[in-house]
């Protein structure tokens, strides 16, 4: 207790110093956090220069060809805008640009009456886990998904559908050509949920 | 066939791109990798290796060759430039590409034709084998582009060789 004492007098006596040294912790913090920020900042604008490049890039023309089922991407690169210009010029096909950045364009063709090459030749209707009716390139088993369609109320499906039908679908039902997809897509649009 | 060449360095890693199509070389990009002398060693080798990653993730190399050290004099300058040599060789292995070394002999030979050849001469072969308009500058990135060279000529004989039945 008596130490306590001795140590509140002392306090009161130094008030002055007290302050003094808080102000100094004070602006030492400061300084350290503002220390920390440069750095930071300086790390930042060294790493983004840190590679330097010479040669001039290619210009990258990504064309895409949405079909019915699929896209179908080719990426092109010219050395100039205006090679790239010419060869645009020279396609029968009506590309659309939709996307010009720095040196990429990115034109689309929609082919609504076809399928992608990647359909055609590794197409499979299947269900997803969660009962989406979904297009696979490959057996559903490889899960690599094209596209989605609508869920299915897998309850009213086996009520109306023989068991060996639900077994296919979940099989994966191989499609070849439109009329393969659209005959599929028909059969299950009745049981899509909200249908 | 993409080949990544590479100077290695601790201040300035040269680089070359350029891609094989039979016996024409056509170069795809060069330049350097450069780290500030004032900066810690971990931090320049961390540019060096974010550098190197983003060279093999944009251009997606098939192979890189890179210069082999050597180093009588100065031992702390080798141990530093060992050191990013390293973590070049990680970023290859963790990019999946293959990494081939070459000696300063073997690359002056396989441009030149001379193992002997001077700095300039090099640089001269290396202009007029990419048909660049100006010798790349600084000196590292045309060495760096040497060493895609050397790469290209000795993959193309070495599967030359392998076709025609002989091991390697």
């Amino acid at each position: 207790m008596p130490l306590l004492r001795k140590l509140r007098r002392l306090l009161r006596r130094r008030k002055g110093l007290l302050a003094l040294g808080m102000i100094f912790m004070a602006l030492a913090t400061l300084a350290w956090t503002l220390s920390v920020a440069d750095e930071a900042d300086e790390r930042q604008s060294k790493d983004e220069e840190a590679v330097q490049v010479m040669a001039d890039e290619p210009f990258v023309l990504v064309l895409e060809t949405n079909y019915l089922c699929g896209t179908q991407t080719e990426i092109k690169q010219f050395e100039d805008e205006q090679t790239l210009q010419a060869w645009i010029d020279t396609q029968d096909v009506p590309w659309q640009l939709v996307e010009k950045k720095d040196r990429t364009y990115v034109m689309v063709h929609e082919v609504k009456d076809d399928l992608a090459p990647v359909c055609k030749e590794e197409g499979y209707f299947g269900l997803s886990e969660d009962g989406v009716l979904t297009i696979y390139q490959g057996p559903p088993t490889e899960n690599q998904v094209i596209q989605t369609f609508f869920r299915i109320d897998t309850e009213r499906l086996e009520s109306k559908l023989p068991a060996s039908e639900i077994h296919t679908l979940q099989e994966g039902i191989r499609i070849r050509d439109v009329a393969d997809y659209r005959q599929v897509l028909s059969m299950y649009e009745e049981f899509a949920i909200g249908y | 066939m993409i080949v990544l060449g590479i100077d290695p360095g601790i201040a300035i890693v040269g680089f070359g791109l350029i891609q094989q199509e039979g016996n024409h070389l056509k170069p795809i990009q060069y330049g350097s990798i450069t780290t500030k002398a004032g900066l810690k060693t971990e931090r320049r080798l961390k540019q060096i290796y974010d550098g190197m990653t983003q060279l093999f993730n944009k251009y997606k190399p098939d192979a890189m060759a890179i210069e082999k050290l050597y180093f009588n004099r100065n031992v702390t300058t080798a141990f530093t430039v060992g050191q990013a040599r390293g973590v070049m060789l990680l970023a290859a292995e963790e990019a999946g590409v293959d990494v081939a070394e070459y000696t300063p002999l073997q690359i002056k030979q396989a441009v030149v034709g001379y193992g002997q050849a001077e700095k300039n001469q090099v640089q001269e072969m290396v202009k007029m084998l990419l048909h660049l308009k100006d010798k790349p500058k600084p000196d590292d990135v045309a060495d760096g582009l040497a060493v895609a060279i050397c790469h290209a000529h000795s993959a193309g004989i070495q599967q030359l060789m392998t076709e025609r039945g002989f091991q390697t």
